[in-house]
């Protein structure tokens, strides 16, 4: 009984679930199916559990791709191609007498113009390689979802408290907890949310929204736990 | 199988060969300038090598005023050893910081060693290989002034605590080397009280016995002596300006609020392994304090760190790691990298444990190939970062220019200059060690009071007047009727503002980039006030 107060207190109890339901209650919906069914994942109270998240997810994956500002991961915004220029200049002056620094200049000229490690840092490849491990590493900073991005604020997007901040406590003994049970289900789940948020990236008003279930559910075990350990 | 192969010392010998050349090479071109923190520890090394004082004639200081703010002596102690045997330059300034930086590598290959942690010998290796390619590592380990030199002597004594699991008297060395990193850097002051306390709670019961109680005695009388220093300056500014000045004005629950945020984001994977500090001074172009794909181990070693954190081995790594973040997590700026350092010890030993764990798991040899193609990337995506955008971009951040300036002072003997200090960091200091003034000059310039109330005046001026030099604000008014030069940055004087005042550029300086770091003007009284 308890466990059900708890979970609905972590689900409604927060900012973010509110703003989702003030702005589209299709998400909303879909949100709060999801999130039931994780639960009950989780504790395998029902077999038709895993059909009814999948059945749930997809479309709530959908939801979040379109409600994602597209951003490019090749495509350089005009500040970031005239760094990109002005570094290509520091490549052009590997091994010549231009160089601040070059204790190899011989050996990494030919290095540097027989394989094309300039193009392979600066092209196109290490342009998608930084985009997305930039939208991966925001995807899991646990700050992001607690203190609304502080210390280290985003710039590109307006960010907002999304649970209460001293729920990263429980947040962080339920981690250990949900990977200690090795429930594949809500792994594969966690796992292809964030390769989708690391290929569309963050620019959403409400967030990255699939995330929403599976962090309720590793605070509510957390929470248990503590509960646990207290009593 | 590395074993009948390739004697493992013999490669760890190598990485020592790798890590002493990362931290060598072109040691006084990268960082491609001297920071004002640089030049102060140098130029106050050579003030106590040649008369004994400091810059203000004080002798023999127990924390240095450096611009107003106070650091631990020990660095500058040390630093006046390194210009003696190379004389006074930016190599000699980095070099107690580059020495230390390759001894760690050694403590780190003797501690994992003695933990014992990793079932796979190659781990082993890897980790001293992480270390000596650390981008946190060789960053710090090739600046002129104290942390890094805390950083070994703080994980010296973490070492020696351990050892005294073996030997009791090891103790004594570990609760010394604890309290003496106290005298090296601010943030120890904080972390190695803590370190050492709850160091002795969590293993209460090995070490609260009637065996180790004559040597826990010794050691804490150790632990004493050194704080000796600190104590005499206890309750002065220069003990508590810097200690309690950089916590965060808050109440309680928005203190604990901040204080948390600051401290969950020195575990965040986005700060360790993607983002860098957002401190241009302390941090490299593109390159976070590890390589991003040590994400993946991380992770691992995180989970089974807390796994098996009933072992004291784990423990140890586990009280490292959550003490590490706390001195700099009580400060406000975000992920300061400087004031975490230490932290760069337990984070590593938590990518061996997970590594370790990869290695000894189903796909090993695929592991194990991909994590030396993953090395080799890294050090590529190393020479990228700081051998070749870091010199380039950062180079005015790192005061860039001061050497040159100092060499068109040199050229014009006889003119005087005007420097301003609107925008630059204290020049004085700076042209003090280019010019090697003579320590008596800059004793003789400053204000006499200041060494009597040495611990206690926190006020600084950046006006100072020596050589044939000035360091203050243009005054337009007043300084174009004199026969000088005017020297400021790209945003001291406009171009309309010099042809007004019949200014005549005489010299530009430029950082590697093309961005004009200083530009100097001559005056024309004849013109300007007939």
């Amino acid at each position: 009984m308890l466990e059900v107060v708890l979970f609905l207190a972590v689900f409604l109890g927060n900012s973010w679930i509110w703003r989702i339901y003030n702005s589209n209650i299709s998400i909303f919906i879909l949100i709060v199916l999801a999130t039931i069914y994780s639960f009950l994942v989780y504790e395998k109270k029902s077999k038709f559990a895993t059909f009814g998240l999948i059945a749930v997810l997809v479309p709530l994956f959908y939801f979040q791709f379109i409600t994602t500002v597209p951003q490019s991961l090749t495509i350089l915004e005009n500040d970031e191609l005239g760094v990109k220029q002005q570094r290509l200049k520091l490549y052009n002056s590997v091994g010549t007498s231009n160089a601040i620094y070059n204790p190899f200049s011989p050996y990494l000229r030919i290095l540097f113009h027989r394989v094309d490690l300039k193009n392979f840092l600066e092209g196109d490849l290490g342009t998608i390689s930084t985009r997305i491990q930039r939208n991966f590493f925001e995807s899991i900073d646990p700050n992001i979802y607690f203190f609304a991005g502080h210390p280290r604020e985003r710039v590109w997007v307006k960010d907002f408290e999304k649970f209460y901040f001293l729920l990263c406590i429980p947040f962080f003994v339920g981690l250990h907890q949900i990977f200690f049970k090795r429930n594949y289900v809500l792994i594969i789940y966690l796992g292809l949310s964030l390769i989708l948020l690391s290929l569309i990236g963050h620019k959403n008003s409400f967030g990255p929204f699939i995330l929403f279930p599976g962090i309720v559910l590793v605070i509510l075990k957390g929470l248990m736990r503590i509960k646990n350990y207290v009593r | 199988m590395l074993g009948k192969k390739i004697s493992p010392f013999l490669l760890v010998g190598l990485i020592l060969l790798l890590g002493s050349y990362l931290r060598l090479i072109d040691l006084e071109t990268i960082p491609s300038g001297l920071y004002v923190d640089e030049a102060s520890t140098g130029f106050n090394a050579y003030s106590i090598l040649r008369t004994g004082k400091d810059e203000y004639g004080k002798d023999f200081p127990l924390s240095f005023r450096f611009l107003g703010s106070y650091t631990p002596p020990l660095y500058t102690y040390l630093t006046s050893i390194s210009v003696h045997i190379f004389g006074l330059s930016l190599f000699s300034v980095r070099f107690v910081s580059a020495i230390s930086g390759i001894l760690m590598i050694a403590v780190l290959f003797i501690f994992i060693k003695q933990l014992g942690l990793f079932k796979n010998k190659l781990t082993y290796l890897f980790v001293t290989l992480f270390f000596a390619i650390s981008p946190w590592s060789i960053f710090y380990s090739r600046i002129g002034y104290e942390i890094n030199l805390a950083f070994l002597i703080f994980t010296s004594g973490v070492l020696f605590l351990w050892l005294g699991f073996k030997k009791p008297w090891w103790l004594i060395l570990g609760m010394g080397f604890l309290s003496l990193s106290t005298n090296a850097y601010h943030a120890q002051r904080l972390l190695s009280h803590l370190v050492v306390v709850i160091f002795l709670i969590s293993f209460r019961k090995f070490f609260f016995t009637k065996e180790y109680l004559k040597y826990l005695l010794a050691g804490a009388f150790v632990y004493f002596l050194f704080l000796i220093p600190q104590f005499i300056i206890f309750l002065t500014p220069a003990n508590t300006a810097r200690g309690l000045g950089l916590l965060y004005d808050l109440t309680p629950v928005s203190f604990f609020r901040e204080f948390l945020s600051q401290y969950l984001s020195y575990f965040s994977p986005r700060n360790l392994f993607f983002q860098p500090d957002s401190d241009l001074q302390r941090s490299l172009p593109e390159l976070s304090v590890f390589y991003s794909w040590m994400v993946a181990p991380y992770l691992v070693g995180v989970y089974n760190l807390i796994k098996k954190i009933s072992q004291p081995e784990y423990k140890i790594i586990g009280i490292l790691f959550l003490l590490s973040p706390i001195p700099a997590a009580l400060t406000g700026d975000p992920f300061s990298t400087q004031r975490a350092l230490p932290l760069l010890l337990p984070v590593l030993l938590i990518i061996g444990i997970g590594l370790d764990k990869l290695f000894t798991g189903k796909f090993n040899k695929f592991v194990i190939l991909t994590a030396v193609v993953l090395t080799v990337f890294s050090l590529l995506y190393l020479y990228r970062s700081y051998a070749l955008l870091f010199p380039n971009e950062r180079a005015k951040t790192w005061g860039y220019g001061f050497e040159q300036l100092a060499e068109e002072i040199q050229k014009r003997p006889g003119e005087k200059f005007v420097i301003d200090t609107g925008r630059i960091k204290p020049a004085y200091i700076e042209l003090a060690f280019y010019l090697k003034t003579p320590p008596e000059v800059l004793q003789q310039t400053v204000d006499q009071n200041i060494k009597k109330r040495y611990y206690e005046d926190i006020s600084w001026s950046s006006y100072y007047n020596f050589n044939n030099f000035e360091t203050r604000d243009i005054d337009f008014g007043i300084d174009m009727c004199k026969e000088q030069i005017l020297v400021g940055d790209e945003l001291a004087v406009s171009d309309k503002q010099a042809k007004e005042h019949f200014l005549n550029k005489i010299f530009e300086i430029k950082s590697p980039d093309g961005e004009i770091v200083f530009q100097g003007f001559k005056t024309n009284p004849a013109l300007k006030c007939p």
